[in-house]
């Protein structure tokens, strides 16, 4: 689990991903986009604060070894920069 | 800690909290970066989390499940933005008078447990609402049970933090006013008058008190009474006391002004 990411490094490139594509083509409109996705939870700590690690599953083929993922949704929604 | 560790259930919604956060600032940020004029901004996000639960010491516990845990139990997490109208609304309830003893200040009473269970199960965060929750015994009993300690020591440590303390007894600098001005001087601490004046003795003498507010009481002393041991009664069995020396301050024989001696 040393490599697995935080929960917000994850959520933050999948959806960002969007603003990738926007960038590459500006007549795109997007006002709302949900994801769901299988997220490997654990906690880690750091500097005695407790860190939620987050991360998709590495492989698809799922063994004994593996954290049980849990099902997350999440919506995100367009808005002007402030 | 690591991935076999349990944490307070709070504190992991609280971790998931500010990996929120942390989200939505790198998104706004890779925004600004691609020089876009919005960004996406995460408004719901719900978790079936596979996790163990314990309960120690009225704190519910929780650990991720790990590789091969089978029986997990498994919440259901919904997380959504509110407004700022929202949290107004619902931190009104909780709005304090900063001048109000917080619970944080009962240390001598409470260990950091206990008063984290008083102010984030109970609702009780300072004096006053600690207060008002034991005047009503229904109440009393709902905090008492919820925060796992007994109404008694609620009670004492009400009383304690309720009873006058003097901190420290300072002379006021001179402003004019010419020679018939007594000499003043300021006592410092805290519940120091409850309703009326509070009477104030020197060495068994009473002083003249020129202003009284909780947290100090303005006197004027003899030229004798620059030293001794004061006391402060607010209510009958309500007394604070404290040795004093200020006889430095005292003010020249023929500069008396004009207080009977």
């Amino acid at each position: 689990m040393t490599s697995r990411r935080e929960l917000g490094e994850t959520l933050a490139d999948v959806g960002g991903g969007v603003l990738d594509a926007l960038a590459a083509d500006p007549g795109i409109t997007v006002r709302n986009v949900v994801y769901a996705l299988p997220i490997e939870f654990a906690v880690s700590g750091r500097g005695g604060e407790a860190i939620v690690l987050g991360d998709v599953p590495r492989l698809i083929t799922r063994t004994a070894f593996d954290i049980p993922p849990t099902r997350v949704e999440f919506r995100c929604v367009a808005e002007l920069l402030p | 800690m690591n991935g076999e560790a349990t944490l307070p259930l709070e504190r992991f919604i609280q971790a998931v909290q500010s990996q929120l956060d942390n989200a939505q600032t790198a998104m706004a940020v890779k925004a600004r970066n691609l020089s876009l004029p919005l960004t996406f901004a995460i408004k719901d996000i719900s978790l079936d989390l596979r996790a163990h639960v314990e309960f120690t010491q009225s704190e519910i516990r929780i650990r991720p499940a790990a590789a091969s845990d089978k029986e997990a139990s498994q919440f259901h997490l919904v997380f959504t933005t509110i407004t700022r109208p929202m949290i107004e609304e619902n931190s009104l309830a909780f709005s304090e008078v900063p001048s109000e003893t917080s619970i944080d200040d009962l240390k001598e009473d409470f260990s950091e447990e206990e008063r984290k269970r008083l102010d984030e199960w109970g609702g009780v965060r300072n004096l006053d609402r600690l207060r008002d929750i034991l005047a009503h015994p229904e109440a009393a009993r709902a905090v008492a049970r919820v925060s796992n300690l007994p109404l008694d020591r609620l009670r004492r440590a009400l009383a304690r933090a309720s009873s006058p303390q003097v901190s420290d007894v300072v002379p006021v600098a001179p402003n004019g006013g010419g020679e018939d001005v007594p000499m003043l001087m300021r006592i410092r601490g805290r519940n120091l008058r409850q309703g009326a004046l509070p009477t104030v003795m020197i060495a068994g003498e009473p002083v003249s008190v020129v202003r009284a507010e909780p947290a100090e009481v303005v006197i004027a002393p003899q030229s004798h009474q620059f030293a001794g041991e004061l006391s402060v009664t607010t209510a009958p069995g309500e007394v604070a006391t404290a040795e004093f020396d200020l006889r430095p301050f005292r003010p020249a024989p023929s500069d008396t002004g004009g207080v009977p001696s």
